[in-house]
């Protein structure tokens, strides 16, 4: 089991510690801003009367012990996080389990002492381990500015407990249907209807038994920093253990590279969008862009929906007048405000789909595959202009479907913000998206090992530097390299029309480097 | 515009730097149209590289390359003429055969249909499936049948037949052989040296980048040594001293010498012994081949 072990574990480890990193500054920035927002006890016991919004109870929770650090970080980002580590393992599962098969190096493996059964418990036990390594992290972070250790113990075994649960999941859907990207999609289906589940039990208090039916609601059994329920534990490992059972010995059952549900025999040619090199990228695309298109959507919806609760609660409360002023806003502002600051956390998403999308160009190359097009009579930069266009138009799609999204979100809510004002602030994020997928170009051309690392990296980073810059009070330059810093709150504000225009051409620029660079570099495959 | 004399291949000092290795030092060719053109050398000595800056997929840190004329820089024209079939064929998973055919012939341009049909049915390929289901040798035969089917003026190929059985290895042969006859080049680089035996006209050697002999097969054999398969009764005399014997190895019960130029010498030493056998051939292309290395 050794081998195979090292191996798992070096293929994984770098997504581990970038999960581990984010997560500890997530949850720090999580606590600053708590204790920057609500300085005082009752405004933090005001929080719990979101217990009485329908939207805010269904997307985020109700909240227990938000007079506490801990219990306001469970309540506000611990459905986010439970979101990001169960998106994590399912990748990480179905990548060990069914990728390796899939590329034909599991063979490699295969043939060495290990049964099939064998690898796939190493490889559960390393994805295992990345969750409760992060499960740490997310300790170490909340222990102290909580100094609840027994809460913050059950919020870090209740954000690994639901990663393991999740890569358990995707590991029997591994041994039920081949191919990563339907094992994986089978993983996020799971997850996707136990985030509804728990919907449901949230949404009024008779259904809140439904809970116990949702690995994704058992965080709100645990109650960290209130009850600290700790007998909910076992529900994690006697569900992991039954998963890991049943996936083990469907494994068994199955050769290597095969599927108990196979589909390969109603395989049809479908001759569609293959005519030029565009359309084809474009038909690779699609699937993914509605997949994001899909997430942006919900989310951007619920957010929508939460615009007239949480602006209500805002602007009936003296105490926020003080933030208000901070961030620059009237009272009678407080609802397109509102859309402003969510239309920049849409805009970091989107700028993380701009660099994966530059990304996906970088992997037809790793994968040696654009030397079949790039050999015949089509030029580099062509190429990788069709790739650029692709980029702009999926963003612009996002863009719209955000704006959309949340428009429709606050129609039924009756919140007083119109389509318009959602198309604006949208729009506002627009030179920021660009511009990192700009930086995705630079990379791809520069350094195309770094084409998704460096613009995702930056993106995470020039947010968090905009968030706690004005807070902690660093110098201006430090907070100035942060693109979201440079965005005004439009609709409620006026558009920075240099600054946004400075962005753009900075965007165009780094496009342009990056395409004189890869038209001078050599094509490097794997 | 095409310069209708000139080479189908032609390079100049080129020259490809990894950092401080050096891939290809110097290459000087010219491969002429109709010709099939073998390109040998141990892994390592920079076929591919070569290849890989005929198709201008990497640049060249010094000297030029030119295909049927045209610059190999200038993709948009050079690969009006040129189809590449890698020795590890790497394709969209979730295509089928066929939809990948479609796809790479869209790019190309121009397709002989009839002849692609031809070619499918000829290589005995089943194009309904999903590639990630099909073997290295049926990804390779797609590889094949796209580079052909576009009746391409030069075809550049990489170890084009590593994963094909031996009967596809022969229509392999039968295709080049009549493409070469229709007045297509052919540039293969190949391990399989009874292949390049039996189809090339003319062959380059590469060792550590370098080109260490460019010549006709028959040229390579001529030039090249006699094999002589020596058995005498009692016991031998050192022939390694002999001139014109360049190597002496055991062989069976007797010696298998090489001489290089006239066999006079070693006859005379020969002549007063008590010769039981004496056979003599001229070496295979592998023999040829391993006394380079």
């Amino acid at each position: 089991m050794q081998p195979a072990l090292r191996l798992y574990t070096r293929l994984t480890r770098r997504g581990v510690l970038l999960l581990v990193l984010a997560f500890v500054v997530y949850t720090l920035v999580e606590a600053v801003s708590y204790v920057q927002t609500y300085p005082d006890q009752a405004a933090r016991e005001r929080l719990s009367e979101f217990g009485d919004q329908p939207a805010v109870r269904m997307l985020q929770g109700i909240p227990h012990a938000v007079d506490t650090i801990g219990g306001f970080v469970v309540w506000d980002g611990g459905w986010f996080m439970q979101a990001v580590i169960g998106v994590w393992a399912i990748l990480a599962t179905s990548r060990l389990l069914r990728g390796e098969e899939d590329s034909g190096r599991g063979e490699l493996v295969g043939v060495g002492q290990l049964s099939g059964a064998g690898l796939t418990r190493a490889a559960l036990a390393v994805v295992f381990a990345g969750c409760v390594v992060t499960g740490i992290g997310v300790f170490a972070a909340i222990a102290i500015p909580s100094e609840d250790p027994l809460g913050a113990m059950l919020f870090a075994a209740g954000i690994a407990g639901f990663g393991v649960v999740m890569a358990a999941a995707t590991a029997l859907a591994c041994q039920l249907v081949g191919v990563r990207r339907r094992a994986a999609a089978v993983g996020a289906a799971f997850l996707g209807a136990s985030f509804v589940l728990r919907m449901v039990a949230n949404s009024g208090d008779d259904r809140l038994w439904v809970s116990w039916l949702s690995p994704f609601g058992w965080m709100d059994r645990l109650r960290p920093f209130g009850d600290n329920n700790a007998v909910v534990l076992p529900l994690y490992v006697v569900t992991v253990i039954a998963l890991t059972w049943a996936a083990l010995a469907l494994r068994q059952r199955r050769d290597l590279g095969s599927a108990l549900w196979s589909r390969e025999s109603d395989v049809r040619t479908r001759p569609l969008l293959l005519a030029s090199p565009i359309r084809f990228a474009w038909r690779l695309t699609w699937g993914v862009l509605l997949v994001w298109a899909v997430g942006v959507g919900l989310y951007a919806f619920f957010v929508g929906s939460l615009i007239k609760a949480m602006g209500d609660a805002l602007a009936d409360d003296p105490t926020y007048e003080a933030y208000l002023e901070l961030i620059g806003l009237d009272k009678q502002e407080i609802y397109g405000g509102m859309v402003a600051v969510m239309a920049v956390i849409i805009g970091l998403v989107i700028s993380l789909y701009a660099a994966w999308r530059i990304g996906a160009a970088r992997n037809e190359e790793d994968s040696e595959r654009v030397e079949h097009l790039l050999t015949r009579p089509l030029t580099r930069s062509r190429w990788l202009g069709g790739h650029v266009a692709l980029a702009v138009l999926s963003i612009l799609a996002l863009c719209a479907v955000n704006a959309v999204a949340m428009w429709f979100g606050g129609v039924l809510t009756e919140s007083p913000v119109g389509l318009l004002d959602m198309v604006k602030a949208t729009a506002n994020l627009l030179p920021v998206i660009l511009l990192f997928g700009g930086a995705a170009v630079a990379m791809f051309g520069l350094v195309p090992r770094l084409t998704i690392a460096v613009p995702a990296g930056a993106v995470a980073v020039a947010y968090v530097i905009s968030f706690i810059g004005p807070a902690l009070d660093f110098p201006g330059w430090v907070t100035g390299i942060s693109p979201f810093y440079h965005v005004s709150l439009v609709p409620v504000a006026d558009y920075q029309l240099t600054q946004g225009l400075a962005m753009l051409g900075i965007a165009v620029a780094a496009t342009a480097v990056g395409w004189l660079a890869f038209n001078r570099r050599d094509v490097v495959g794997a | 515009m095409v310069d209708a004399a000139g080479a189908a291949i032609r390079t100049e000092g080129l020259t490809k730097h990894f950092g401080d290795v050096v891939a290809l030092d110097g290459l000087s060719l010219e491969v002429q149209r109709g010709e099939i053109f073998g390109f040998l050398g141990p892994n390592g000595a920079g076929k591919s590289t070569t290849i890989r800056l005929l198709l201008d997929l990497i640049h060249p840190t010094a000297g030029s390359a030119w295909i049927m004329g045209i610059p190999s820089s200038d993709v948009a024209r050079a690969h009006q003429h040129v189809a590449y079939v890698p020795g590890d064929v790497a394709l969209w998973p979730q295509l089928t055969g066929s939809e990948t055919l479609e796809l790479l012939g869209n790019i190309s341009g121009s397709v002989d249909a009839a002849f692609r049909d031809e070619l499918i049915e000829r290589f005995q390929f089943d194009p309904g499936k999903r590639v990630r289901s099909y073997s290295k040798g049926n990804r390779q035969k797609i590889a094949l049948v796209a580079a052909f089917m576009t009746r391409p003026d030069v075809l550049l190929l990489d170890e084009p037949t590593a994963g094909l059985d031996p009967l596809m290895e022969a229509t392999f042969q039968d295709l080049a052989r009549a493409a070469a006859e229709r007045g297509q080049t052919i540039f293969l680089s190949s391990h399989i040296l009874d292949e390049v035996e039996d189809l090339c006209h003319r062959v380059a050697m590469l060792r550590e980048g370098k080109l260490v002999e460019v010549a006709t097969l028959e040229k390579l054999k001529e030039l090249d040594t006699t094999i002589f398969d020596v058995e005498v009764d009692g016991t031998y005399p050192a022939l390694d001293a002999v001139p014109g014997v360049i190597q002496v190895e055991p062989n069976g019960s007797g010696v298998r010498v090489h001489v290089k130029g006239s066999p006079a010498p070693l006859l005379q030493v020969l002549a007063p012994l008590s010769v039981q056998q004496l056979r003599t051939h001229t070496p295979s292309l592998e023999e040829i081949f391993l006394s380079y290395y």
